[in-house]
């Protein structure tokens, strides 16, 4: 994980004036300054940190005692729960999105009866633990201000609401202006985006279209702050009005490629049990701790790694497998499997500012194994990638490789040159094994039963 | 459509110029547009969370409570 330049302080915190995380002997830690005193003791004795963790809403730390060093300005250091994987809003599927937007109006809501107020809500806050959205940052709270208008309300719109409006009203794929827009939608853009009938959805009109005008309209205007107080029905009422605009949008995966990927394979019944049969061999193997399965589909092998008690971030670069993939794990009271959406030939970049602030894809790794398992075909022949660059890229995001080499007889490929010009001469099996010998030592392989499919298990150099 | 949203702004912008833009002087980013705009909604989401209460409670009345086991 980066820190800032030669400070051991994380580049995600420095916006937020009451402390900061920082790593000390590879431990994570988050600071507070003494400015924050009052609300963080208001958090820890009013009942609400206790309540928040016990729901599994907010993540549980430690306060350290007179072992770790404190600067000036210090009022505590306290150790959080280690978060196993660090994922973005633009990676989460619609469910996920929506979810994390729960969790957060679930504890403004609690924290409103205890006497408290989130004084953000950026969905960066919101990790996923054990399969379930959690607030990461303890920082957030703030002791209410009676009469107050919530001071995140615009802040969650654009990280939330706007999104997920558009995911669900325009397309699934405007999820990516995240990406752009570290700070959430800009509610003027989500409400240009979303189709005239939002205007007839009371939510939408008031939270989107009317707020983006209201911001507009104030914009480079100068008003004096009203001494006008907004009674609790109000803070109550606006939280129940984003609830009810939140949990109103639904999307339901169709219509995209991979679908029915799996009803639609080459494998006979005893060659895909046979190459389940050796991915599983193949982990037994290796024993890691963590996997990351890249062209995950729904997260079929995924669950065999998970079943093994290994933790795995399951990727696809389709919205609608990982939503399938997040909703069949989610009844689940803990689950080991993470799944994204993630676009593997143009994958998380570094963003922010310095580049810092978020993570990209590589900076999160290595794993301890990487599946990619019926997936090089697709690199190498539709989108043109060279095998060399293919194995050069894994090398640096995995220690150890369980990789589907897909012939070009295999029907997928096939299907695959059906439409263009082969100008694949170089893809073949003992090139492969060339290429990606350059990086990885090739430790098994095994034909799979029925097909021309091989699985290999390479360990990095 | 277009109507009902224009009636609605209106309705709106008359609320903002009328009731809070007396004396300005503080600068402002959008982050105070929705400051405004939460004053603007407080009469409308709180009336609406108060009926939405109402008939929760109205709705426990008249359920039938569910047999006890015994």
């Amino acid at each position: 994980m980066p820190t800032s330049g030669h400070s051991p302080n994380l580049p995600s915190s420095f916006r937020d004036p009451s402390g900061f995380l920082f790593y000390e002997h590879g431990e994570l830690y988050r600071r507070i300054h003494t400015r924050y005193r009052e609300h963080y003791d208001a958090l820890m004795g009013s009942g609400l940190y206790k309540a928040l963790t016990g729901a599994g809403l907010l993540i549980g730390h430690e306060e350290c005692g007179a072992e770790t060093k404190k600067t000036e300005g210090t009022y505590k250091v306290v150790k959080p729960e280690p978060v196993p994987f660090i994922s973005y809003p633009y990676e989460w599927c619609f469910s996920q999105l929506k979810d994390a937007a729960l969790t957060m109006l679930e504890i403004q809501k609690r924290a409103f009866h205890s006497g408290m107020s989130l004084k953000d809500a950026s969905a960066y806050n919101i990790q996923f633990m054990n399969g379930h959205p959690i607030l990461i940052d303890t920082l957030s709270f703030e002791k209410y201000q009676s009469g107050q208008p919530w001071v995140a309300y615009r802040q969650f719109c654009q990280h939330f609401l706007a999104p997920l409006a558009l995911m669900s009203l325009k397309d699934i794929r405007l999820s990516s202006l995240l990406r752009v827009h570290l700070d959430g939608i800009p509610l003027d853009l989500a409400s240009r985006l979303l189709p005239c009938r939002t205007f007839l959805r009371f939510p939408l009109l008031m939270h989107i279209h009317l707020h983006a005008l209201s911001q507009r309209y104030f914009a480079g205007k100068k008003i004096k702050k009203t001494n006008i107080k907004l009674p609790d029905l109000s803070a109550l009422g606006l939280v129940d009005s984003l609830e009810s605009a939140v949990q109103s949008l639904k999307w339901r995966p169709q219509g995209t490629e991979w679908g029915r990927y799996y009803e639609d394979t080459n494998y006979s019944s005893p060659g895909y049990q046979h190459k389940k049969q050796i991915v599983s061999d193949f982990l037994d193997t290796v024993k890691p701790g963590r996997v990351w399965d890249l062209g995950a589909n729904t997260g079929i092998f995924s669950e065999i790694a998970a079943s093994k008690g290994m933790e795995v971030i399951s990727f696809d670069g389709d919205p609608a497998a990982v939503e399938k993939n997040y909703l069949s794990h989610r009844p689940k009271e803990r689950s080991r499997i993470l799944p994204l959406v993630l676009d593997l030939t143009n994958p998380s970049p570094a963003a922010g500012w310095d580049h810092r602030e978020r993570m990209s894809l590589a900076e999160r790794g290595p794993s301890d194994v990487a599946l990619a398992l019926a997936l090089v075909h697709h690199l190498a022949i539709s989108h043109n990638i060279p095998l060399g660059m293919i194995a050069e890229y894994f090398s640096g995001i995995c220690k150890t490789l369980l990789i589907e080499f897909v012939p070009k007889e295999d029907s997928q490929v096939q299907r695959l040159l059906s439409a263009r010009v082969d100008v694949f001469s170089g893809y073949d099996q003992q090139a492969f094994e060339r290429e990606f010998g350059a990086f990885f030592t090739l430790k098994n392989s095994v034909t799979i039963k029925d097909s021309h499919r091989v699985l290999y298990l390479m360990l990095k150099k | 459509m277009t109507k009902t949203f224009l009636i609605v702004a209106a309705a709106v912008f008359f609320v903002v110029h009328g009731f809070f833009i007396k004396n300005a002087y503080a600068y402002l980013d959008p982050g105070s547009g929705s400051y405004m705009f939460q004053l603007l909604i407080a009469a409308t989401v709180s009336g609406l969370f108060a009926l939405k209460l109402a008939w929760k409670k109205i709705v426990k009345f008249f359920k039938k409570p569910s047999p006890k086991v015994k």
